[in-house]
């Protein structure tokens, strides 16, 4: 994945500020962080929830997602299970951090992994919806239209 | 993994981008440049732009030493090529000197090649998640770095692990109190009499007090009253880039 990719994943809704002008977002849509490692799923994801209505933040990290929710503000966290290969459970942990920082953000985990086990220990955490991925985006665009009933 | 992370896209040339904000000094009543903040903003068009999440990210990565030294030569290659009458303040964790134990010798480098003479150079330290601060290593980079010229200053005093005992360990020339301590401080008398005692503190131990975060003219105001005479906040100038700061007299505008 080219260096470009990332960029415009990044930047796909925001617009590129010079240096010299502070940046500060004027969000009035519904805001999500997407975090997922895999830069061709998030680009589709942001794409298609863009021009869904939402605004959108994608984070490929543990502490990339941390910093963003500690100095940011998210109606929903749309988080994949695991980061840095099969077995990883930094979604689990991104659950935990959002309830401890973060307790009006909602929570969607996304798992290639599902099991009942791991259903109940994201729910135990305080995740609103465990899906299998793959997933259709149409239908976590559904999800997220009803978790952000009433948001900005 | 071949996908770029954030940390990558800070490092690559022109990752980090540098502003600078004036810190001002009101002698006989005018408005005088002291010195010039160097502030590093993260990649354009990432969150990262924006300092906070810029630095949370860093010091989660514990990345602080590599982003520390990518940020100190960004700015020192700009301000190469900036009027030499004024003197810049860059920021750098205390992390870094204490895991950089050589820090004293390769910074030394690095100004001395760009031609930047040290007594120009005041290295601002900021001490925000170093839960043990104190080392020989921070302490000999300290005393190197004192020797060679360059100025000490202690960045966010008053909040966090930036306290009383760093200040004895530091003997910083300069102390940057925070801003949380200092904004709305002109109608917050309890603020305002911890910051004058902090001034009369200053002064006994030959230490320059630095307000941040003015931002109105009721705190400016206060300020003054209690002797309080280095300031930087949006009150006087925002974060801007050099060739704003310097190709458009905009220090002229504000301060003449």
């Amino acid at each position: 994945m080219s260096l470009k990719i990332r960029f415009f994943v990044q930047s796909l809704d925001n617009q590129c500020f010079p240096h010299h002008i502070a940046v500060g977002k004027m969000k009035t849509k519904p805001n999500i962080l997407i975090v997922e490692d895999e830069q061709t799923i998030s680009f589709a994801m942001k794409s298609y929830f863009s021009v869904s209505g939402f605004e959108v933040d994608c984070a490929m990290e543990l502490e990339e997602a941390q910093a963003f929710l500690s100095n940011l503000s998210y109606s929903v966290v749309v988080a994949d299970l695991c980061l840095t290969g099969i077995g990883s459970e930094e979604g689990l942990e991104i659950i935990t951090f959002v309830r401890q920082n973060c307790p009006k953000t909602k929570i969607v985990l996304l798992t290639a992994y599902k099991t009942a086990a791991l259903e109940f220990e994201a729910r135990r955490r305080g995740a609103n919806f465990v899906l299998s991925k793959p997933q259709p985006l149409v239908i976590i665009k559904d999800i997220l239209n009803e978790l952000t009933i009433g948001a900005n | 993994m071949s996908d770029i992370t954030l940390l990558d896209m800070i490092l690559e040339p022109g990752g980090i981008g540098i502003l600078f904000q004036p810190i001002v000094e009101i002698i006989d009543d005018k408005k005088t440049i002291h010195s010039l903040e160097c502030l590093a903003r993260g990649p354009v068009g990432t969150n990262a732009e924006m300092p906070n999440v810029l630095f949370d990210y860093v010091r989660r990565k514990n990345e602080e030493v590599i982003v520390d030294q990518t940020c100190l030569t960004t700015a020192i290659k700009i301000i190469k090529d900036l009027p030499s009458t004024f003197d810049y303040s860059l920021n750098l964790h205390t992390r870094t000197l204490k895991e950089m134990p050589d820090f004293h010798s390769w910074f030394i480098e690095q100004i001395k090649r760009a031609d930047i003479s040290p007594g120009r150079i005041v290295l601002e330290l900021t001490a925000v998640n170093d839960v043990n601060i104190h080392s020989d290593e921070l302490k000999e980079n300290i005393e190197r770095l004192r020797d060679a010229g360059v100025r000490i200053a202690l960045d966010d005093f008053g909040v966090k692990q930036s306290n009383f005992m760093l200040i004895m360990d530091l003997q910083p020339h300069l102390l940057w109190l925070d801003r949380q301590i200092v904004t709305g401080c002109g109608k917050d008398p309890k603020k305002l009499f911890v910051i004058e005692t902090l001034q009369n503190f200053a002064d006994k131990i030959g230490t320059c007090l630095i307000a941040k975060g003015v931002e109105e003219e009721t705190d400016y105001q206060a300020l003054r009253q209690i002797g309080v005479n280095i300031m930087q906040g949006f009150l006087f100038a925002p974060p801007l880039a050099g060739e704003m700061l310097f190709e458009t007299s905009y220090l002229q505008d504000c301060f003449v």
